[in-house]
């Protein structure tokens, strides 16, 4: 057998395709962690550590409720409520006249342990902006509206009661012009014992309703026609300062919170596996309207000012923030534990941008006076928010 | 195309698709200490006869630890040679691992100047370490594994050249590389993040390693040395949090090593060798070593080839040549410490002519075995296949008109 020039080729051939094979013939199979063999300094460390809260701050602020699906009337939790309602102008010929007119209210819940109490509608005198009155806007007799009401009726506390005022025809008919469009009634009580939730125009039933009695010239018959309103928005105030110390979110007092944990202790190589923010709630001290409250947690990216008499949480703004987790709470909910690993993971690769966590209310369509309470460090230090780090360390 | 240029091109296209190839090692529980293991394998003619090729030279296949063995070399040739390795790991009370890979193990290139005297260079492994640890918790939360990965290469560049009595080499060699350890941590939870920190250590450094070899009648002599090598490493960790940086600047001295090799050649056929090679690494300070103790290797090879026919025109199988061998290891690192640790293999080879005599493919066998379970608490069964093809040029050489 000789191996000449056109034998090389097919030689190589076989030898690649004997490397190929054995290539491909890889397999391994590991050995335990537990043999001997393992210094235990060559494997990192599966660590756990809690951080009590070090700074909580909470702000709050009376908000516009326009976009709300409540109308709140009364008086519950030291807040006094009450609520205006207009409609688009009355499109009625002249050969119309108007009756009566009026104005039913469908409730859906009721807060508080009073008996009945009287609501009396008034009409407006003055023009508004739904989309930014609040109590602090004037809403005085006089000036705001006028001082005699047009009706007074007695308000139940069964849920699906509802109310019927009586309208002035007159200042009905004055809603056929722009004027009176703008202005509309003001719906409010001075000797709540209890707070009445009605639905408000953007309630997907029952929706409040003008219901306009009618008779065209010539006529002997009147015509009912029903209307539902163009604007309805719920104004309040706080008739009595709200404790300080609790950690507060809130929806028609808009509260949020930010909370601030030390993870200088934790080396800037650790990886955090999960990082878990636990708040218990201080049932006894909130209040629930609704069947929930949705919130979220974000992290702040700019530096704000860390004492809390100072703090405003406000000027946080959007484009700052960071979400990192959102949960929802009810009235039987006891404790929440968020998800913070990423937050926490930053923290500790940057200290200097550890600006805290910001709790806030995400409940806007249903916003009504709903208002979460948890245990601060300062009104419980056992009960305080903790934040629970699961990290581990690097082979040293 | 016609045959000629062919064969040209298939022998290059294997040499680069050894390139492309992804450079992997065979694992080894020993790998893990200091640098990793090392590489002293050189050659895979020498391979197959239990790493003798200290005093030896030759015309066609080129021997990197002593590059006065070169000046025989009179075509331009491109040598690649690839290793597969298999450890079956043999741990006491019954625990067992395995380890295989294989892999592209170094390139070189050979080139005459002039009669006697020629240039060389390429790349080389010098160490390598490949293992892996990995348990499941206890209670199932998470895995927890210990990879290590790399090695440290040489990217050499040689001259040698033929003085009359004694022949001469000087090589300088480039050392760099990586080595990585990787520790995973992977929970089952998807509510947790797992880990990953991977440390690596960059090596870089130069060093100068020279030999001599002279002929007496039918006894070959040769001898090599390595100077003392200052390698700077710089050592960075990465983390699955994002923490990247370099966490550490030291440097770490290669020690110096001497060989010295014996060989006889009763007539044109046979050929009968013997290696010793010697590696100071006790000198090497623990705190450089990254905490391991060095112990100085000792390197102990013989082995023979036989070619039956050095006749063109006899049969094939007689111009083959057979090789034969054995060798004994003491490796760097102690496990535990106080224990040394040693490596026998028992090595077989081919020589496989083709193109006229002018080129080779050299195969060879290792079987062994590594540490020992009464002493090191481990031991690794070894197998080794490692192919080498040669290829030769005419280049920078005036044809002879005829």
């Amino acid at each position: 057998m000789r191996i000449t020039k056109k034998f090389a080729a097919p030689l190589y051939g076989v030898v690649y395709s004997c490397m190929m094979f054995l290539m491909a013939c890889n397999d391994n199979k590991t050995i335990p962690l537990s043999s001997d063999l393992v210094d235990r300094g060559e494997l990192g460390q599966v660590l756990r550590a809690t951080k009590t809260i070090g700074i909580d701050s909470t702000a709050g602020k009376t908000v516009n409720t326009f976009g709300s699906a409540n109308l709140l009337l009364g008086k519950f939790d030291n807040i006094e409520s009450q609520f205006l309602i207009r409609f688009a102008k009355l499109s009625l010929p002249d050969t119309v006249s108007v009756v009566a007119g009026n104005l039913k209210l469908y409730g859906s819940l009721a807060k508080g342990d009073g008996a009945n109490f009287d609501a009396m509608i008034h009409e407006v005198i003055a023009s508004w902006d739904s989309a930014k009155i609040t109590w602090d806007d004037q809403i005085v007799p006089g000036t705001f509206f006028k001082n005699t009401p047009m009706d007074t009726q007695p308000v139940g506390k069964q849920i699906a009661d509802s109310v019927v005022f009586k309208l002035d025809p007159a200042v009905v008919s004055s809603w056929r012009t722009i004027d009176g469009r703008e202005k509309g009634v003001l719906v409010r009580s001075s000797n709540a014992t209890f707070m009445k939730v009605f639905n408000s125009h953007f309630s997907v039933t029952r929706l409040p309703a003008l219901e306009l009695i009618t008779l065209k010239r010539g006529n002997t018959k009147n015509d009912t026609t029903r209307q539902a309103p163009a604007v309805s928005v719920f104004i309040f105030r706080r008739v009595a300062e709200l404790r300080k110390g609790p950690i507060y979110l809130g929806l028609g007092e808009q509260y949020q919170s930010t909370l601030f944990f030390d993870v200088a202790a934790i080396p800037q190589n650790a990886t955090i596996s999960r990082a878990l923010l636990t708040l218990e709630v201080d049932t006894l001290n909130s209040v629930f309207y609704a069947n929930r409250l949705d919130l979220q947690l974000v992290q702040p990216t700019v530096e704000f000012n860390l004492n809390p008499l100072r703090f405003e949480p406000f000027r946080s703004y959007a484009d700052t923030l960071r979400s990192a987790d959102v949960d929802s709470i009810n009235a039987s909910t006891t404790t929440i534990s968020l998800t913070v690993t990423s937050a926490v993971q930053r923290w500790v690769l940057e200290p200097k941008n550890n600006f805290g966590l910001t709790l806030f209310p995400i409940s806007f369509a249903g916003r009504d006076l709903t208002r979460a309470t948890f245990y601060s460090r300062e009104t419980s230090a056992a009960r305080a928010p903790k934040l629970q780090i699961e990290y581990t360390l690097p082979p040293q | 195309m016609n045959r000629k240029t062919f064969l040209l091109l298939s022998r290059y296209l294997f040499l680069v698709s050894l390139l492309l190839v992804e450079s992997a090692f065979a694992g080894s529980i020993f790998s893990r200490r200091g640098i990793g293991l090392l590489r002293y394998r050189d050659n895979v003619r020498a391979i197959g006869m239990g790493g003798v090729g200290m005093a030896m030279s030759d015309s066609i296949s080129f021997y990197f630890l002593n590059p006065a063995s070169l000046t025989r070399i009179n075509l331009s040739r491109i040598q690649g040679d690839f290793r597969y390795e298999r450890a079956s790991v043999d741990l006491s009370r019954h625990v067992t691992g395995l380890f295989s890979d294989a892999s592209v193990n170094s390139l070189g290139l050979a080139i005459p100047i002039k009669a006697g005297h020629v240039m060389t260079f390429g790349v080389r492994p010098y160490s390598f370490s490949d293992f892996e640890f990995a348990q499941n918790q206890t209670d199932s939360s998470y895995s927890e594994s210990l990879r290590g990965t790399g090695g440290l290469s040489e990217l050499y560049l040689g001259f040698a050249a033929d003085l009359g009595a004694v022949r001469a080499g000087v090589t300088a060699d480039f050392y760099f590389g990586r080595l990585n350890r990787i520790w995973r941590l992977n929970y089952v939870s998807g509510e947790l993040r797992n880990s990953e920190d991977v440390r690596n250590r960059h090596f870089t450094g130069v060093g100068l390693h020279l030999g001599l070899q002279a002929q007496h009648g039918k006894w070959q002599l040769g001898t090599a040395a390595g100077l003392p090598a200052r390698l700077n490493v710089k050592t960075e960790l990465t983390t699955l949090g994002g923490f990247s940086g370099v966490i550490d600047k030291s440097k770490l001295r290669l020690p110096f090593w001497f060989g010295a090799g014996l060989g006889y050649a009763p007539n044109r056929h046979w050929l009968f060798g013997a290696d010793y090679r010697t590696q100071r690494w006790s000198a090497v300070d623990p705190d450089e070593f990254f905490g391991d103790r060095g112990v100085d290797s000792h390197d102990i090879n013989f082995g023979s080839e036989v070619i039956p026919s050095l006749d063109a025109l006899d049969g094939y199988f007689k111009r083959i040549s057979y090789r034969l061998g054995g060798a004994y290891r003491q490796l760097p690192y102690e496990e535990p410490a106080g224990k040394k640790v040693r490596e026998l293999t028992v090595n077989l080879g081919l020589g496989l002519p083709f193109g006229r005599g002018y080129n080779r493919i050299d195969l060879a066998l290792e079987i062994g075995k590594r540490g020992s379970l009464s002493s090191n608490l481990v031991k690794e069964n070894i197998v080794m296949i490692h192919a080498a093809i040669v290829g030769s040029e005419r280049w920078f050489q005036r044809s002879k008109r005829r």
